[in-house]
């Protein structure tokens, strides 16, 4: 049962996320009229507002719910305020499988199911890791960091010999972007993660007393090993899916839950619904910017997120360090 | 059909590490107040983890009442026994009303979950623990005593027949120390098993029914204080720089006092 205070959060983080979903239609590099759509359904304006600005509104929304939910709840497992699905290379060899699958396989494997196998592969690897190094944080996120560093050379690798189109389109989506037209890959990305987010929200109680002491959680008879290759699972589903329509979006999984954590507290059911939420809406407003800052072109979203996440993550460290 | 924990030639070892736990046969059945002692190393985190299945890579039998416990479901097992860590402030910070409502995990499932007695339960064991007060405070404001209060609270509100502590009294104050081992013997009183790894043997002998001796992964003696807390022993244990007097206050009770270059301190 949450008290009064943490559903009055969630409510406020839903309504920043709707909200951002409702306003973000009407900025681009385009101007589209609000009459024109109603009135003329054959119109240019209709057609850009249905076929780009929604699908890719949606995408954002996703993306970043999914992301955030992630980081919430891998930093909770891992015990590390670093860990995030960028930060331990999950989006990493998940982009390295799907570039491999583009580049070399020239798609005889599905792109999304190529992504899907690196993201599992890396999870696997990460949990692997934190067993042999018995629980040690610190250096699982290294072996995170490294797995991240070998793909992004591995990446690098695979683009020297790519022809100069695939190169075109692999580097424009390895920046990250919500550049989507229609809505037939969405569909799958909405399972993926409304999946994986109610996965991780039905082992919100799991991590609430995981995070407080591990030994804890084992004599309330929680087997964390259990709850942690469920969470890794769902993390790996989530950013194949993000990866595989947006590219390796950074920076979200990581500040957005701290965000949450500063207003709300560690309760991870608020967490995790808020760290979705504002995860969400904090992706479709950096899309925003991404799409009207050099208007008519366009910035990938991955540098607007860095960008912007990075010193209101600074900041947030600094204030956190000082309360304490 | 045992009333509580039987243990059977338990062999223990942890991988890479020189060290080898053994205990032959020991019983600890409800409404006992057990003391486990010995100096650092000697194996009572060891003998808590063994007891609460934490620790599963060993040879030989724990049952309780009857039942082998690695055959006992995880979630089921946490009814029955509780193990408060040594140290556990380490994680997120949550408020004291969530970490005594997480003792409450093991009872409660998604069908049928009463919010109001479960409520009752938190607050009936921050009473007895002393520390409702903190109700509504932050874990990490909370100084060093006040945080084992709410971290036992945690434990009764978990309900279990046994309760495994390991050093609840740790940097604890002279009289904050008592005040836990009196805490935990009244839970004792009705009716529950406690079991404490403690450093204090003073404390220890007074307030606890059996004390169990550990030196190096074995148990040297086992049996009421009266028994154990023995010159012969305890010398053994802890090396020839203690003495045990007698209490002048309390009659068959010792005090086990230190000394350093052959002087009481």
């Amino acid at each position: 049962m949450l008290p009064l205070k943490n559903k009055v959060h969630i409510l406020i983080y839903f309504f920043v996320f709707v909200l951002t979903g409702i306003i973000s239609p009407f900025f681009g590099s385009s101007d589209i009229s609000f009459s024109n759509i109603i009135t003329d359904p054959e119109s240019a304006d209709y057609l850009i507002l249905i076929y780009q600005r929604i699908p890719r509104i949606i995408t954002g929304l996703l993306c970043g719910a999914g992301l955030g939910c992630c980081g919430a709840c891998l930093q909770v497992i891992l015990k590390n305020p670093l860990a995030e699905p960028y930060v331990l290379g999950i989006s990493g060899i998940s982009s390295l499988f799907l570039s491999f699958s583009i580049i070399v396989l020239n798609g005889f494997i599905p792109s999304g199911i190529a992504s899907l196998a690196g993201a599992l592969l890396a999870v696997f690897i990460i949990d692997f890791s934190f067993r042999a190094f018995k629980s040690d944080s610190d250096s699982t996120i290294l072996a995170g960091v490294s797995l991240n560093i070998l793909s992004a050379s591995l990446i690098m690798f695979l683009k020297y010999f790519a022809s100069p189109n695939k190169l075109v389109a692999v580097e424009r989506w390895f920046m990250g972007n919500l550049d989507v037209i229609g809505y037939d890959n969405l569909i799958w990305l909405f399972v993926i993660c409304i999946s994986g987010i109610l996965l991780i929200f039905f082992k919100s109680e799991e991590l609430n007393i995981m995070g407080f002491d591990i030994n804890l959680a084992v004599s309330r008879g929680i087997n964390p090993a259990k709850v942690r290759r469920i969470i890794y699972f769902a993390s790996g589903l989530i950013t194949a899916g993000v990866v595989w329509i947006a590219g390796p979006v950074g920076f979200v999984g990581l500040i957005i839950p701290h965000i949450v954590k500063g207003i709300s507290g560690s309760e991870m059911k608020t967490v995790i619904f808020g760290s979705s939420f504002l995860g969400g809406g904090f992706l479709c407003i950096c899309d925003i910017f991404s799409r009207v800052l050099i208007a008519p072109a366009e910035l990938p979203v991955g540098i607007i997120t860095s960008i912007s996440g990075a010193p209101v993550f600074l900041y947030i460290l600094f204030k956190m360090k000082k309360k304490k | 059909m045992n009333k509580g924990f039987l243990i059977k030639n338990l062999e223990f070892d942890y991988k890479n590490h020189d060290f080898f736990f053994m205990a032959k046969e020991i019983l600890i059945e409800k409404n006992m107040f057990v003391s486990i002692i010995g100096p650092n190393g000697s194996g009572k985190s060891t003998f808590l983890k063994l007891l609460s299945c934490h620790e599963k890579k060993y040879s030989g039998e724990i049952s309780l009442y009857g039942k082998n416990i690695k055959k006992i479901n995880s979630k089921d097992f946490a009814k029955f026994c509780a193990l408060l860590p040594q140290e556990c402030d380490k994680g997120e910070n949550y408020k004291v009303f969530d970490i005594v409502m997480m003792g409450r995990y093991p009872h409660q499932n998604r069908n049928n979950y009463n919010f109001k007695t479960e409520k009752e339960i938190v607050i009936n064991s921050l009473k007895q623990a002393k520390a409702l007060d903190f109700l509504n405070r932050y874990f990490s404001s909370l100084s060093g005593g006040e945080k084992k209060r709410v971290l036992i609270a945690s434990v009764i509100a978990q309900d279990t027949d046994f309760l495994l502590l390991d050093e609840p009294s740790s940097s604890l104050d002279i009289s904050g120390q008592a005040e836990i081992f009196s805490l935990l013997k009244k839970i004792k009183n009705k009716g529950k098993g406690v079991v404490v790894a403690t450093h204090n043997i003073n404390l220890a002998s007074f307030f606890s029914d059996y004390i169990i001796l550990f030196e190096k992964g074995k148990i040297l003696k086992q049996g009421t204080p009266f028994e154990v807390i023995n010159e012969k022993y305890l010398k053994k244990a802890y090396g020839e720089n203690i003495s045990i007097i007698k209490n002048p206050e309390i009659e068959n009770m010792k005090i086990v006092l230190p000394r350093i270059n052959g002087e009481i301190i």
